[in-house]
């Protein structure tokens, strides 16, 4: 937006009313703090940022303003880099499974209970999502560290040997956690969408004649496929870009695209190239966004009318 | 009236049942390890011992570290919301020029990855002069938490009679009375889950913070996170049982208040 | 023996009885509706039938066969819902395919009873819309159309006209009993609208508070109501409140105060209270002095094909319903007199108050 535009048409117009011309500026009057805060403080540190991104690093000259595209000819070529993307975007489509195949049931299961328990297992399901991700995953890592219950449990089944056993530094181990951290997500964007179904519809296909789970298959997930593919966006877009988990889990064992860009700037102090990581995965993490929210949106619009 | 067909099967509790297992263990287990009387990670399984809460009572640092981000919560949260109110109003009753692009605009912290916005920050910051201190932490935290402030206070906004406010101007109130008197108390529900789901989220961030917070000026989360770097004791596990019992009864009150379902589905 | 039984059918929900021993036959091809008002336990007594809900006592027999126990799937009843559950994620064939798919009907089969079913409810144009695409009234005809395509031996329909609007709600009334007709399928109707049950069944079941307050055709429903609950739900009344007495010639009469009305068709009964219904078109009115009794007309409406009369009179307030055959006759404050046959005098019995106790 600028505001010459505006002026322009503005003036452009045949006569203005004093009072229509200032009741047209309102909404600038309103939304200007907001905007010019956005503007100065996402806007220019973003810029700044895709600017880094192109200058000069030497280990021991430190950043120089030369501009250069090496950068990005690294983080889009170097096998090194394609390992921790991959890793990465594996490990979101992993979590994301799981989380449709946890969440979705369970979010129907809720649904379909009775007060008070259906919002006692609400509040359950979603409180966690409030609880520090620090904390939760610490609980993960009492779980199934080297001493954790996990390895007791194992052990004391004589399925793992004396030595213990650990999912640290694994990449099983910071899918269960992430999967805990999001999977509340998917609970509410299908309950969202169960909110709108007529349960109704179920009965129907059980009067025509459907088993229980052809119903589920057939006439409910059908209907609340809007929301697990919503829901499945949200956690795809957080894991590819989560921090706190892989770096606690999968510590440096186990790099992923956010811990990389961590080290590049507050270990390596390789700034230009962190920035670079970060526009790349900024502007993939825009366009999975972007195109798939698209294609659901043109799946549904003739039969559920949302996306 | 229920529907006989429309209960839950065995096998669906049963589902239920592990479903909510998985969710409370590591909750539960980080209580658990928080009341041990050793001095190493362990179950209290000779007695309960509150000597790491103690602990957390021997160390400044984590107590300052968590009136920080209790301020820092706070002072975001509420510009935020006061950025939001005008804003959002703006955006649901007037279509004017760039109204689109704002709304883009306001929402966009959604989509781009905290870590992304963490290293902006730090560049930006760093070149103006402010790194580190606490004014940094409060834009940074502003620019991230304003999306649900916005969100929850446009629901409100967008889901007002406003017929209500017309009947008021008719009645010989002016436009900010109108405004004060009748919108205000209306939108106040979406107001305050938005300053609530603000401040939790800004209280409990931590990617972006690393980046920005420094050692003068940090967070409890940050905190924590640079601690677990170092070692894990149960230390961590008192100072998280303490988070969760806070957050627990943050959240008892935030669903009496607002619906956690509703301001939750803010978040997504 | 009847096609289907329903004997002492019952729901408990804790503590309240939302169905309380309900017995019903209905024979094979007949259109019976479960009439009263909300929270009578109709709706409930349609989910027993479909076996979304399972009784607590009583039995439910189809041509013989036991079904209390049966799976709703296993059921074979066609359904129509309330709110016309149709899929929306599914075409309109689709729709209506559903119950074949499932009963593993071949797809060329398939295809030509559904165009035949659709051509029925006059929807064939339509086949590959999706449910939001069509208008309240298609809906409710793909909702029928799939329910009547597996060819069921009982149709359910659950309030399936309460969500269109009242013009197409008569329009729709006539259709889907001459759709009903011609298939011949034994129908069950849940409603609340008295019109709709009177003018669609063959049979009316009267229900209120869990339990039925009358079975009979329509027209005895309406004339012959079995109680006050019957006389005030089906159609507007005059309730009067009086005595049983004899008049000189030893004759049954109904006295109000010093007036004494001449009963009709009634055998000897005791003396003692009781009170009269009389509908409002059997309600005259005639000049001043020259009916049975004199009031004074309180207010007007005029209703189309009729106008209804508020009329003060010394029995208390009095509705009648005077055909539209050109302009009012009377005004408002104009003095009246009031008159009616003695067989317009409907005697009536207080509500039985059931064996089982527990009135919610």
């Amino acid at each position: 937006m600028s505001e010459m535009t505006l002026e322009s048409r503005m003036a452009g117009r045949s006569r203005p009313s004093v009072r229509s011309r200032s009741l047209a500026w309102i909404p600038f009057w309103l939304t200007g703090p907001a905007a010019v805060f956005f503007l100065v403080l996402l806007g220019m540190p973003l810029l700044m940022t895709l600017v880094l991104s192109f200058y000069t690093f030497d280990y021991t000259a430190g950043i120089s303003e030369t501009l250069t595209l090496s950068n990005y000819t690294d983080v889009l070529f170097d096998g090194y880099f394609h390992e921790i993307f991959l890793r990465t975007y594996e490990i979101s489509l992993i979590t994301t499974l799981c989380c449709v195949v946890l969440g979705a049931p369970e979010a129907y299961i809720i649904y379909r209970m009775r007060r008070p328990w259906r919002s006692i297992c609400l509040l359950i399901t979603l409180g966690p999502l409030l609880i520090s991700v620090v904390v939760r995953t610490l609980g993960w890592v009492l779980l199934i560290g080297g001493n954790g219950l996990l390895s007791q449990f194992m052990q004391a089944l004589g399925l793992a040997g004396t030595r213990g056993f650990s999912l640290m530094y694994t990449q099983t181990g910071v899918v269960i956690a992430m999967v805990h951290v999001l999977v509340p997500f998917m609970v509410i964007s299908v309950w969202a969408s169960l909110r709108k179904v007529d349960l109704s519809t179920g009965d129907a296909a059980l009067s025509l004649g459907a088993k229980p789970f052809t119903v589920l298959r057939r006439v409910i997930f059908p209907q609340v496929l809007p929301g697990v593919l919503s829901g499945s966006l949200i956690i795809f877009a957080l894991t590819a870009s989560y921090f706190a988990t892989p770096s606690i889990i999968g510590g440096r064992r186990l790099k992923v695209v956010a811990t990389s860009v961590y080290d590049e700037y507050l270990s390596t102090m390789n700034w230009p190239l962190g920035a670079s990581i970060s526009i790349v995965l900024l502007v993939l993490n825009v366009v999975i966004v972007m195109s798939y929210s698209r294609w659901v949106e043109r799946r549904f619009r003739r039969t559920l009318g949302e996306g | 009236m229920s529907v006989d067909s429309r209960r839950n099967g065995r096998a669906a509790l049963a589902f239920h049942t592990l479903f909510m297992i998985f969710l409370l263990a590591p909750l539960v287990v980080v209580i658990l390890v928080a009341f041990t009387p050793e001095g190493y990670l362990s179950y209290p399984t000779h007695g309960f011992s509150l000597r790491w809460f103690r602990e957390i009572l021997a160390r400044p640092d984590f107590i300052k570290a968590f009136y920080q981000s209790l301020n820092l919560g706070l002072v975001s949260a509420t510009l935020a919301t006061v950025l939001s109110i005008p804003a959002a109003l703006a955006l649901a009753r007037f279509r004017f020029t760039g109204r689109e692009f704002l709304n883009g605009l306001f929402l966009s912290p959604l989509m781009i990855p905290h870590i992304v916005l963490g290293v902006a920050f730090l560049r930006f910051f760093s070149q103006i002069g402010i790194g580190g201190t606490f004014a940094s932490l409060v834009f940074a935290h502003v620019v991230i938490i304003m999306p649900y402030t916005l969100r929850l206070v446009l629901a409100a906004v967008m889901g007002l009679d406003r017929e209500t406010e017309r009947a008021a101007i008719s009645l010989g109130a002016s436009p900010w009375t109108g405004f004060r008197r009748i919108t205000l108390p209306q939108i106040l529900p979406g107001v305050a889950g938005g300053w609530m789901l603000a401040f939790i989220t800004s209280f409990d961030e931590l990617t972006m913070t690393v980046f920005v917070a420094s050692p003068g000026n940090t967070t409890l989360p940050v905190k924590m996170y640079n601690y677990i770097e170092q070692t894990i004791d149960p230390l961590l596990a008192s100072v998280s049982t303490v988070i969760i019992v806070l957050t627990v009864a943050f959240m008892l009150v935030l669903d009496r208040f607002y619906g956690l379902d509703r301001v939750l589905s803010g978040k997504g | 023996m009847s096609f289907l039984t329903l004997e002492s059918l019952t729901k408990h929900y804790g503590d309240t009885a939302a169905v309380k021993g309900l017995d019903l036959s209905i024979e094979q091809g007949e259109f019976v509706s479960l009439l009263g008002p909300s929270g009578c336990g109709k709706t409930t007594t349609l989910q027993m039938i479909a076996g979304f809900v399972t009784p607590t006592a009583g039995r439910l027999v189809m041509d013989g066969r036991d079904m209390t126990d049966l799976a709703p799937n296993a059921r074979g009843f066609g359904i129509v819902f309330q709110s016309y559950a149709l899929f929306p994620h599914m075409t309109i064939s689709e729709n209506v395919g559903f119950g074949l798919e499932m009963r593993k009907i071949a797809a060329h089969e398939r295809t030509r009873r559904i165009r035949q079913v659709l051509e029925l409810v006059r929807l064939d144009h339509l086949n590959d819309r999706y449910p939001r695409e069509l208008s309240g009234g298609q809906r409710q005809r793909v909702a029928l159309a799939r329910a009547l395509v597996i060819e069921p031996p009982l149709l359910l329909l659950d309030e399936p006209l309460s969500n269109l609007d009242a013009k197409l709600r008569e329009d729709m009334q006539l259709e889907l009993r001459n759709i009903q007709r011609n298939v011949g399928t034994t129908t069950l109707m849940v409603t609340h609208d008295q019109g709709e049950a009177l003018s669609m069944s063959d049979r009316v079941v009267v229900m209120d508070q869990g339990c039925v307050k009358q079975i009979a055709e329509p027209f005895r429903a309406y004339e012959e109501p079995a109680d006050i609950f019957v006389s005030t739900f089906v159609g507007k009344t005059n309730l009067l409140d009086g005595r049983m007495a004899s008049n000189d010639a030893g004759l049954p009469c109904f006295e109000m105060g010093r007036q004494r009305f001449e009963l009709a068709g009634i055998g000897m009964m005791e003396d003692g209270p009781v009170r009269v219904s009389i509908r409002p078109e059997r309600v005259e009115m005639t000049p001043w002095q020259q009916g049975l009794v004199d009031g004074r007309v309180k207010t007007r409406q005029f209703a189309g094909d009729h106008w209804l009369y508020q009329i003060e009179t010394s029995v208390g307030l009095l509705l009648a319903n005077c055909p539209n055959c050109g302009p009012a006759g009377f005004d408002i404050g104009d003095e009246v007199g009031v008159r009616w046959t003695p067989d317009s005098v409907r005697l009536l019995r207080e509500s039985p108050t059931p064996a089982a106790g527990g009135m919610s």
